[in-house]
């Protein structure tokens, strides 16, 4: 019985990661070969949409003056923009800094929060209540912007349909080490070709949290952002994709964002991502399954994006599986057929994109020589499938124990800024 | 103010325009014959790996008794591995495996690795080295395998990984840019070669050292050193294709082939 079980699960678990795997070749056909949806970069209207920047910071003295001087240098009406700093409970010199950009820039305002409950979805439900913008625009303090990236995310709201838009993330110290290059390989098949190929498709392109925006008014009505919830990002995809609203995704906007450079940030910052993701995974399953606002193409697209942060663990018990059959004597029937379950986990979780979804990307892009670290994400798999497994547990225990979650800040890297 | 010595096609909405036809067709061309061709004469191919096996294996053990048997594989009908006389490890060896993979463990903690995907890696190995070893502490006896039985379940796995590999090497080169139809054979051709022969060697060390060195270390072999490790290499000759596609695409002679939609 117990073995009928373990054999059944094994099947259950190549068959839903082979699902994936085409999933994943479906979007890299998709973007390297099929007619590319454009974002709405030729849109200017001659009255800007008022915006308002947030950046959550806590503790971002080493770089806080890259991101707001790169907004500085943006291309947007001044009367249109407002930037609101969230400073959460920073014990470092954010605060003097900040003041001292107030001081030169009336409309760079900081919100200085000094309480117990510190935390992204907190702080910005806060600066939403003292933010003029009808749109507002966020940046984690390591981005930096381009100088149209504002005109460009902005412009997407000028459609009454969308809800939320999402930019390009490209790492910028992708020289620095293995990781951070390892990074850069995700990051160009996640977003070049993962996103484009989602929004092509007319499936769910995620909004990232970050070189982002969305229409205050929607946040606002639905009651912020839950502090409960670490994913606030997936979080408020799901949310606008429910109630009919949709994301876009601007492949045009690139921003550069600091990377890890070390594995433990790395494990930190995945494991959070999981347990954020996982999450929204319990809350929006069955929300997703009977919304009537999402055709069966965005339920199905959703529902596997949903549970991304989930198939690593259940790869993991695949292989607990495995190895228990191994020694029950009855491996012999998936001697040939779990190759199967490695090649697909190989394709697909060795990082966040597949081998030859980040090799479409890297041709896209034109980077050549990095794809040779491909072969390298071997190791990344397992890294990747113990943390997010750790993540997935994060959230059960959430869930069961209804536990306020807390927020931790990824290290920062950069030297910071000589003025 | 310096100026750009070269401007780059816009990468944002590039793609490129294939025949998906021909992209289709050349896929199943690759795929569908090889798999009939490798389906029909697995037979013929496992008796030559077993030959070549039995051999190699007779040069290194020449008292022992080395043969090569038969076994029904589901559809693919007959295939044949080699058959050893199987090597049991004495108490004292499982003991010191134990200590070194506990002497492992420890060296990983106190330079903290643990976290690194090296070190992940690395438990994961010795995690399964260690239920090996707990498995001949205190059930020796009802181990569940054989040389002979291992060799069967390498064959069977080997079998798997060749027909996944001529599924998934046809669909990842036969998309993947327009036409460049020889650098798609080559990759095709490159990724069996080196499988066929990695398979060959991989398995001869296998069977040398579980006779060598007791079975002690078979799950280690299967699950460590096993698929995963086929996978790298399949990635790294798939690296060099896309490498060259790049070249190709942005400074070779398929650079005005770029669409922008």
């Amino acid at each position: 019985m117990v073995v009928a079980i373990i054999k059944g699960y094994m099947v259950f678990n190549i068959i839903l990661i082979l699902i994936y795997v085409i999933r994943h070749f479906l979007f890299g056909i998709n973007r390297m070969a099929g007619r590319q949806r454009l974002y709405y970069n030729d849109i200017y209207s001659s009255k800007m949409k008022s915006i308002t920047v947030l950046i959550p910071m806590h503790n971002e003295e080493q770089v806080l003056s890259y991101v707001l001087d790169s907004l500085l240098e943006c291309d947007y009406d001044r009367d249109r923009l407002e930037i609101i700093p969230i400073n959460d409970n920073s014990s470092d010199r954010t605060k003097e800094l900040l003041d001292e950009y107030h001081k030169k820039y009336e409309f760079i305002r900081p919100l200085h929060r000094d309480c117990p409950d510190r935390g992204k979805p907190v702080g910005l439900n806060d600066a939403m209540q003292i933010a003029t913008g009808e749109i507002i625009i966020v940046f984690d303090a390591d981005y930096r912007p381009a100088k149209d990236m504002l005109k460009q995310l902005a412009s997407a709201f000028e459609d009454p349909e969308v809800g939320a838009v999402m930019g390009r993330v490209i790492p910028y110290n992708t020289n620095k080490n293995i990781l951070t290059r390892l990074i850069n390989l995700e990051r160009s098949g996640g977003y070049q070709v993962d996103q484009q190929a989602r929004y092509n498709l007319k499936t769910i392109p995620q909004y990232g949290g970050t070189v982002g925006g969305f229409r205050k008014d929607i946040l606002l009505s639905t009651g912020g952002f839950n502090p409960l919830v670490l994913a606030e990002d997936t979080e408020l995809t799901y949310r606008l994709y429910t109630s009919g609203w949709k994301v876009i995704y601007a492949n045009s906007a690139e921003c550069y964002e600091e990377a890890p450079e070390t594995w433990t940030v790395r494990a930190k910052q995945i494991r959070r991502w999981a347990r954020g993701h996982n999450q929204v995974l319990f809350r929006y399953f069955f929300k997703t399954l009977l919304t009537p606002h999402m055709n069966f193409r965005e339920k199905l697209d959703g529902i596997l994006l949903l549970f991304v942060y989930a198939v690593p663990f259940f790869m993991l018990l695949g292989q607990i599986a495995s190895l228990v059959l191994f020694f029950l004597g009855e491996m012999n029937l998936f001697a040939g057929w779990w190759v199967l379950l490695f090649v697909a986990t190989y394709c697909s979780f060795g990082n966040f994109a597949p081998f030859f979804e980040i090799g479409t990307a890297l041709f896209l892009d034109g980077i050549m020589g990095e794809v040779f670290l491909l072969p390298l994400l071997l190791f990344n798999f397992y890294f990747y499938m113990w943390n997010i497994s750790l993540g997935f547990l994060d959230a059960i225990a959430d869930i069961v124990t209804k536990r306020k979650v807390k927020w931790a800040k990824t290290a920062r890297f950069t030297e910071k800024k000589k003025v | 103010m310096s100026k750009k010595k070269k401007i780059y096609y816009a990468r944002t909405y590039r793609r490129i325009k294939i025949d998906m036809k021909m992209s289709i067709l050349f896929t199943c061309l690759l795929m569908i014959p090889s798999l009939i061709v490798f389906i029909l004469n697995i037979d013929t191919i496992t008796q030559k790996l077993a030959q070549i096996t039995t051999w190699v294996l007779s040069q290194v053990f020449p008292k022992e008794s080395i043969t090569v048997m038969n076994s029904e594989y589901s559809i693919f009908g007959t295939m044949q591995y080699v058959e050893l006389p199987t090597t049991y490890p004495e108490f004292s060896t499982v003991c010191i495996n134990l200590a070194i993979c506990f002497g492992i463990y420890l060296i990983m903690e106190l330079l903290k690795k643990t976290g690194k995907p090296i070190g992940i890696f690395l438990l994961y190995t010795v995690l399964v080295h260690v239920v090996n070893c707990v498995f001949f502490v205190f059930g020796g006896k009802e181990f569940p395998y054989t040389i002979g039985e291992y060799s069967d379940l390498y064959i069977k796995q080997q079998i798997g990984i060749w027909i996944t590999f001529i599924v998934l090497a046809s669909l990842v080169v036969g998309f993947m840019g327009r036409k460049a139809y020889g650098y798609k054979l080559l990759t095709f051709m490159g990724i069996m070669l080196y499988s066929m022969i990695f398979g060959a060697v991989r398995y001869i060390v296998f069977l040398f050292l579980l006779h060598e060195f007791s079975v002690l270390y078979m799950a280690l072999l299967f699950f460590v050193i096993g698929p995963m490790f086929d996978f790298s290499y399949f990635v790294a000759i798939y690296a060099i294709f896309i490498n060259k596609i790049i070249k190709e695409y942005d400074f070779g002679k398929r650079k005005g082939e770029w669409k922008w939609s």
